[in-house]
């Protein structure tokens, strides 16, 4: 069983103005495709019970961490920030990692692994310097080539290029204590791994909205082990 | 600069305060059970861009975390029985209408929003829940398929339906009404035998098969409770116990979850 981390909205479903649990329904099927059996993880507690019903774990995307976390004050693009929803993930995010049970981080999930060792993000690209044409943002997409470092376990997954979705406004200016294997051209941090863990793989962008079923197959592959 | 880092991050997480905390008497020595929540399928918004997603409303998590639960989400698929080995009970959320194929009837022209494949779902779910004697709470359109897999049938739309006009309060209009339980009912004894019930359903449970009908809407008679006694724990309820503090229905499964 793989637990995907979901977002609470305030939204008008069934009733107006309600808070709902959500997630795009891509990563489930990402996960059911590559053979696992996909749960759903709202934001609370997270305790031992929890994680010990899981065999392995996606961070998954969603709105912008606080800055709080990285020890910045908020850029004026950066709102709707939740710190709930980042304590409630980095307690799931550690208690996964202390099992060694395999990760898939993705966009948000990206940045607040790398924020979690150490790291630091860029609050919004389009005015960073370096970093002004990197990709789409509200709410286009993009598309640009990942370079990735030979002889990490993402290449040994999908090669040393592979083609990136964009459509993120933040980026991670500094991973941490995490080794950088994926960057864009203009030199963004877009994937990164911990190799003394048994799988744990980060991206910058969305493998399950473009079909890059073998992260998925990889993952269900190393949570069975 | 390491260690600045991280003292920076890990003091500024000791002040977050999870906003959800056990209701008061709930032991919590790390057996909180998993508990299973069905959710729906829906076009979605996020900040800038809309997704077909899974989505329930957060009053269903937040009353299983309160009961001492540990709250999961079920997303819809061809088959999600499998995963009812890994949790310890179940709750099938409110939603939408059933597809009348499902109950053998032709749709009636107030039934116009149906999801054969979250029918589907649900039923190999609930039937695999059954099976293994899983604690069950099915809330709203959980109770009406509790009841369809049961041999029972729907009244597809109250209003049109003699006897139950004006029964209650649908389309996003909630109201309230008095439910009288059976005596000696599972229900009757967690909630007492008058209860004041929400209302926001356009169908009902016509006939509830093979279940035993254990509570009734005081003004007209409608089933609003259903159980069977032969299993550990299975209720379902017509109304929506999670909005309204009916947290007593949410221990009373998580309880019977960590037996």
């Amino acid at each position: 069983m793989i637990g995907i981390t979901t977002s609470i909205n305030t939204r008008d479903y069934e009733t107006p103005g309600q808070a709902v649990v959500m997630l795009p329904r891509n990563y489930p099927e990402a996960i059911r495709r590559a053979g696992g059996t996909p749960i759903l993880i709202p934001e609370g507690e997270v305790d031992d019970s929890l994680l010990g019903s899981l065999d392995g774990i996606v961070i998954s995307g969603g709105r912008d961490i606080s800055p709080e976390l990285y020890g910045e004050e908020a850029h004026e693009r950066t709102g709707d920030v939740r710190l709930e929803q980042d304590a409630s993930e980095l307690t799931l995010l550690r208690g996964a990692l202390e099992r060694d049970l395999p990760l898939l981080a993705v966009c948000r999930g990206h940045q607040l692994y790398c924020v979690d060792n150490g790291g630091r993000l860029h609050q919004h690209l389009p005015e960073t310097p370096g970093f002004e044409q990197h990709g789409a943002t509200g709410g286009e997409w993009s598309e640009h080539e990942v370079h990735i470092e030979e002889g990490s376990k993402l290449a040994s997954i999908v090669g040393t290029r592979i083609l990136g979705n964009s459509g993120h406004h933040q980026g991670v200016a500094d991973a941490g204590d995490l080794q950088v294997v994926g960057r864009t051209e203009d030199g963004l941090i877009e994937a990164v791994e911990d190799p003394g863990k048994k799988f744990c793989i980060s991206v910058q962008w969305h493998p399950e909205m473009i079909g890059q079923h073998e992260i998925f197959d990889a993952l269900i592959e190393a949570a069975r082990s | 600069m390491g260690s600045t880092r991280s003292s920076t991050r890990s003091s500024r997480l000791r002040e977050v305060k999870i906003p959800i905390a056990p209701a008061a008497g709930v032991a919590n020595d790390g057996t909180r059970p998993v508990i299973g929540v069905t959710c729906c399928v829906r076009e979605a918004s996020y900040a800038n861009w809309t997704m077909n997603s899974a989505i329930l409303p957060s009053t269903y998590t937040t009353a299983i975390t309160r009961a001492g639960g540990t709250p999961v989400i079920i997303p819809p698929s061809e088959d999600p029985s499998p995963l009812l080995d890994s949790i310890d009970g179940l709750v099938i959320a409110g939603g939408p209408d059933l597809d009348p194929a499902t109950l053998g009837q032709n749709p009636d022209p107030n039934t116009v929003e149906f999801y054969p494949e979250q029918d589907a779902s649900e039923i190999n779910l609930l039937e695999g829940a059954l099976e293994r004697d899983k604690p069950m709470l099915c809330v709203c359109r959980g109770m009406q398929l509790l009841a369809v897999l049961h041999g029972g049938n729907l009244h597809q739309h109250l209003d049109s339906t003699p006897g139950h006009e004006g029964h209650g309060g649908y389309g996003g209009v909630v109201t309230e009404h008095r439910v009288i339980a059976k005596e000696g009912s599972r229900i009757a004894t967690l909630m007492g035998m008058q209860i004041t019930a929400n209302s926001t359903h356009h169908q009902g449970v016509a006939d509830a098969g093979s279940l035993t009908v254990t509570a009734l809407a005081e003004h007209d008679g409608l089933i609003e409770a259903v159980e069977r006694n032969d299993l550990r724990f299975c209720l379902g309820v017509q109304w929506h116990p999670e909005r309204i503090g009916h947290d007593v229905l949410y221990s009373a499964l998580v309880q019977a979850a960590r037996g």
